[in-house]
């Protein structure tokens, strides 16, 4: 049992969370192995997107715990979770507007040690080629594909144990999707684990090990990729396919 | 709200001299607090220099009674249509800015009016402005004003209630959801605006023209001061502006606390003010809902 | 040649303008807040080196770092478990806070040293540069010299360091920020520990070349952000610009018509406002609004 538990990077229990008077999170459990690629899938409006928020700390949890690598995190605030080795790239990107490609990606250096930086930096490079060229643009210019590998990157910086990815492939060309989810396996190999929520079933079961459908805050169905990919319940909730 | 109305109006009879003028100041703030919100809560644009109105209506009332000999009624007229003037001529100019950057556009305006009042011989220059007295004993006249500026608080709740529920109303929720949103709704916001500026200028006007004659002597630095606007804010925070009693109350309070501060505290009493606000800013930064 | 003494004492005063200025611009280009009590900050550490200078004899520029210090130690309390409270509400709310702020610290200064006008005059003060007709003192130099190194350095930090990015990251999106570890409260108090350390340099130039009194801070706070209206937000060399630029016409007013020398700055002010608001060098360095 503890072997077990040691070897989780990620165990949500009974999460709790909402906005004002909106309870949005009705009780999520939900793990994340080490060195796991999760996928979390669900119409929009299921609550994905605050489910991530309150693991990054951005929004309160009501009810409920986060233990990271063993550690209880949720009455931690955002920015020291970061340190622990949870990194959250967001919604929309969120890239720091003005800057360039080069300081967005040592802005999300600020928790590594100096002496570390230009490693983890040509990794991220070596693992996102396109943005070796791009060093020196600032990230408004760049295209969607581009600002989503800077966004990935930015986030790497912190060598994270556990990313975080809300909505990977949102207004993104398949060729660029594919590149981007080969990047994301290579970086799961190297030692990080991935939750990644995802509106495109395929591109969210490909490589993942297990998944998760989320509707209305609460976990409906949670098994190995494969297994949820056949549900028939499944695909009739989330595809819109009639029964037969 | 009637009856409140009423029993004010009739307080002079009961009340004594320091009651009534006290009470007054209390009434020509909360005008001032109504009138700011048009703008600033409806309107979205924070005018934290809207107080140029107030000199701008005080000075025009001192000017036509005293270099042109004029009734004080004409006075206030005067003030309003100057001021209502001046909001109609910049308006254009200061609303192409948002946030900041139209809270200083109007902090230059006052400090550029007050410039020119300061300067210019026609309004006395630096040494200040004398209008007419009033005549008649003390109390007749300081019951005079109370029901002056009681009225014209009355009005510039009753007018900002109309203008709310009224198509000004309607364009201004618009405008509070955006400028695209409003202009794809047919609103004209360069219009709205100007409108919500108007009128807000017209009732702060009012209440400068009424100020300069019971005072009977106004110096730029006097009425073209930024204190006012801030003490109209905090009011508004405090007091809500929906209703009459919202802003009386807050007005009362805040009055009366620079009144106490200034009795016992004599050196303090701008420091004071500086707290007190400080204090209302960090408990209630989006201020307090009154129930109705 | 009394318009080129002028444009020179511009440009010299410019160099001061532009330091204070910058120490306003930060705080206005990270935080979004208009401090009002810059004025006063600046206030505070032209008595710090008044107080320095006529205690322990020390040289006016060699208060500069005392007042650097305090000043930056007094803006960080402040932001931190003050106005922090209050980031999230209403402009105008944050107007009215430093507002109110600025006459809580008038009115301290004025029971605490008094109104009297009050400046330090070292021994140097009266040498001066002297080329053909032109009188340039020695000491405005000195100003001028300092007030445009602070400025550098300022820029140095935010361009060059970990901090500079951390900083303009947060200004950007602060929710981002978080995510990559930047803790925003302490942050936000370290800018405005900076402005204010800008503005205690500031008061310590104001000290040396002129005479200062609780009350001149306003005319301070003013004047700052007609420079960075003028520059542009967020531009170091904006605030260079600007400060040059407000200098020179403040000089070449007192020539021509010395009685609307104040109006000068607000003329501009609506100027800029009108044809250009965002300024000279204007450009999303940092985030606006």
């Amino acid at each position: 049992m503890s072997e077990r538990e040691a070897s989780l990077t990620l165990e949500v229990r009974g999460l709790v969370a909402g906005y004002g008077d909106l309870e949005i999170l009705h009780g999520v459990d939900l793990t994340v192995g080490d060195g796991e690629w999760v996928a979390l899938l669900g119409v929009a409006g299921a609550g994905k997107s605050t489910f991530m928020k309150a693991l990054s700390g951005l929004i309160e949890t009501r009810a409920g715990s986060i233990r990271f690598a063993g550690t209880e995190i949720a009455g931690i605030e955002a920015h020291r979770r970061v340190a622990r080795g949870v990194a959250l790239v967001p919604e929309g990107r969120r890239l720091f507007a003005g800057m360039t490609v080069a300081e967005n990606l040592l802005a999300g250096a600020h928790t590594l040690e100096a002496s570390k930086i230009a490693m983890q930096r040509e990794r991220i490079l070596s693992v996102f080629p396109a943005l070796r060229e791009r060093l020196g643009q600032v990230v408004g210019t760049l295209s969607g594909g581009e600002q989503q590998m800077c966004a990935i990157g930015r986030s790497l910086m912190s060598s994270p144990r556990l990313l975080l990815i809300d909505e990977l492939s949102l207004g993104l060309a398949p060729f660029l999707v594919d590149e981007l989810l080969d990047a994301l396996e290579r970086i799961r190999c190297d030692g990080t684990a991935l939750l990644v929520v995802e509106q495109d079933v395929d591109a969210a079961l490909r490589y993942a090990n297990r998944a998760y459908v989320m509707q209305l805050g609460r976990i409906v169905l949670t098994g190995s990729a494969a297994e949820v990919r056949a549900d028939a319940s499944f695909a009739i909730s989330y595809m819109g396919l009639s029964p037969t | 709200m009637l009856l409140v109305l009423a029993a004010l109006a009739l307080a002079p009879r009961a009340v004594g001299l320091f009651a009534i003028s006290s009470l007054s100041d209390v009434f020509m703030i909360a005008t001032i607090a109504v009138a700011l919100n048009l703008i600033a809560g409806y309107g979205g644009y924070p005018a934290f220099g809207n107080v140029v109105f107030f000199g701008i209506g005080a000075y025009s009332t001192g000017v036509v009674m005293v270099r042109f000999g004029l009734p004080f009624a004409l006075g206030l007229a005067a003030g309003v249509a100057v001021s209502v003037a001046t909001a109609a001529l910049f308006g254009p100019l200061l609303f192409r800015l948002r946030g900041h950057y139209f809270a200083i556009g109007t902090l230059g305006l006052n400090g550029a009016v007050a410039q020119l009042v300061t300067n210019l011989p026609l309004s006395g220059g630096g040494k200040g402005l004398s209008l007419p007295l009033i005549g008649g004993s003390p109390f007749a006249a300081a019951s005079f004003f109370y029901e002056l500026y009681l009225g014209t608080l009355a009005l510039t709740v009753i007018a900002a209630y109309l203008i709310v529920r009224g198509p000004l109303g309607y364009a201004c929720r618009a405008l509070r959801s955006g400028e695209d949103v409003a202009q794809s709704l047919g609103v004209d916001t360069l219009r709205t605006k100007i409108a919500l500026w108007a009128a807000s200028a017209a009732f702060t006007g009012l209440a400068g023209g009424i100020y300069a004659y019971s005072l009977t002597y106004i110096e730029p630095p006097d009425v073209f001061n930024l204190a006012l606007s801030v003490k109209a804010f905090v009011i508004m925070l405090l007091g809500g502006t929906a209703t009459l009693l919202g802003p009386l109350v807050a007005a009362v309070l805040v009055e009366g606390a620079v009144a106490v501060t200034q009795h016992f505290l004599l050196n303090y009493d701008v420091g004071v003010l500086g707290l007190i606000i400080i204090a209302v800013i960090v408990f209630a930064p989006n201020g307090i809902r009154l129930r109705k | 040649m009394e318009i080129v003494q002028a444009v020179f004492n511009g440009i010299l005063i410019g160099g001061f303008y532009a330091s204070m200025a910058m120490g306003f611009s930060i705080v206005w280009g990270v935080m979004n807040i208009i401090n009002l009590a810059h004025g006063s900050l600046i206030i505070i550490g032209a008595y710090i080196t008044y107080e320095l200078v006529s205690r322990f004899g020390l040289d006016p520029f060699v208060t500069i770092p005392f007042a650097a210090l305090a000043l930056f130690a007094i803006g960080y309390a402040l932001q931190r478990y003050l106005i922090n409270r209050v980031l999230q509400a209403s402009l105008f709310a944050t107007l009215v806070l430093t507002f109110g702020l600025d006459r809580v610290l008038v009115n301290a200064n004025l029971q605490i040293f008094s109104a009297d006008v009050r400046g330090v005059t070292p021994p140097y003060a009266g040498a001066a540069l002297v080329l053909g007709d032109l009188r340039l003192p020695w000491i405005r130099i000195a100003v001028f010299a300092v007030a445009i190194l602070s400025t550098l350095l300022l820029w140095l930090l935010l361009e060059k360091t970990r901090l500079g990015t951390a900083i303009k990251a947060l200004s950007f999106d602060r929710d981002a920020a978080q995510l990559v570890g930047i803790d925003p409260k302490h942050l936000y108090a370290l800018t405005f520990g900076l402005g204010s350390a800008l503005a205690g340099i500031a008061g310590a130039l104001v000290a040396t070349i002129s005479s200062f009194s609780p009350v001149i801070g306003d005319g301070l706070a003013m004047r700052s952000f007609v420079v960075v209206v003028l520059g542009g937000l967020g531009s170091v060399p904006g605030a260079i610009a600007g400060g040059t630029i407000l200098g020179v016409v403040e000089n070449l007013m007192s020539i021509i018509a010395p009685a609307y020398r104040d109006a000068a700055a607000f003329g501009l002010l609506v100027l800029v406002l009108a044809i250009r608001p965002q300024g000279l060098f204007g450009r999303r360095f940092y985030a606006e609004i």
